[in-house]
């Protein structure tokens, strides 16, 4: 029987909508599902012009992921999926060389890489964060 | 009940359903969910373009992961030098604009709008 689910609407909307985008949750529709997420620290040292660091997924797929860098500071962390080399603010105590930052992310059948890239080799010793979702769905 | 009190919650292993912390909630008919309309793997060849119909009348958000070289099954969300990604009211548009090679795409376009 194939008309069988689960469907729940929006607040203000009936369940008989036939509207997808009126539903919090609509079986007819896959969503993404969280397999693992974590904070991974980027340790900069004296030298470095990127740092990378991997999270080994586990899954038998290349799944489907999610990441945020934390690079700058203001009045609230601000977060990046990736972006190319951007000139740091007036503050920014994460990044105390005052160097450009960049970052990116992939992931390949083993593993999540992270990584920041800085665009002169550091002076200073300091640390960075991200953060990492590892989906169950496919990029493949 | 009051007719706006009702809805599903199903809590994480290890955490009550009586929880106040969302974050210990796998789900909660309070917020709202990404909903895939449709997903599909594509290809690129050199630069150029491909096009994916959504069949969307208004801007649906969406994802899309690509390998960074062809063939090798290293896949980024996002590798702006390379190739990006774009959508209008009809279709999901890939565009690689360097390289060369058969590059695999995965997309995802979701039925929550993206503006």
């Amino acid at each position: 029987m194939a008309d069988i689910g689960i469907k729940i609407s929006k607040s203000g909307y009936g369940v008989d909508d036939t509207d997808p985008r009126n539903f919090v949750l609509h079986s007819a529709y896959s969503a993404f599902k969280i397999i693992s997420k974590g904070q991974v620290a980027f340790n900069v040292v004296i030298g470095n012009t990127s740092v990378t660091v991997t999270v080994a997924h586990g899954q038998s797929i290349i799944p489907a992921f999610w990441c945020h860098f934390e690079l700058e500071d203001g009045e609230a962390w601000q977060h990046y999926h990736a972006r190319g080399f951007i000139a740091p603010t007036a503050y920014n105590p994460q990044d105390p060389d005052g160097k450009s930052l960049g970052c990116n992310s992939f992931i390949d059948a083993t593993n999540l890489n992270m990584m920041i890239r800085i665009s002169s080799p550091a002076t200073s010793a300091y640390t960075l964060y991200g953060y990492y979702y590892i989906l169950a769905d496919p990029t493949t | 009940m009051a007719t706006t009190d009702y809805g599903l919650k199903v809590s994480r292993p290890g955490y009550s359903i009586e929880s106040t912390d969302e974050r210990e909630l796998a789900f909660t008919s309070e917020r709202n969910v990404l909903k895939v309309k449709v997903q599909g793997a594509t290809t690129v060849n050199g630069v150029s373009s491909t096009s994916i119909a959504h069949g969307l009348a208004y801007l649906p958000a969406f994802v899309v992961y690509g390998e960074i070289t062809a063939g090798s099954d290293i896949f980024y969300a996002a590798n702006p030098a390379e190739w990006y990604a774009e959508v209008d009211t009809t279709n999901l548009v890939i565009t690689v604009s360097s390289g060369a090679g058969i590059k695999d795409f995965y997309y995802y376009i979701f039925i929550d709008a993206g503006s």
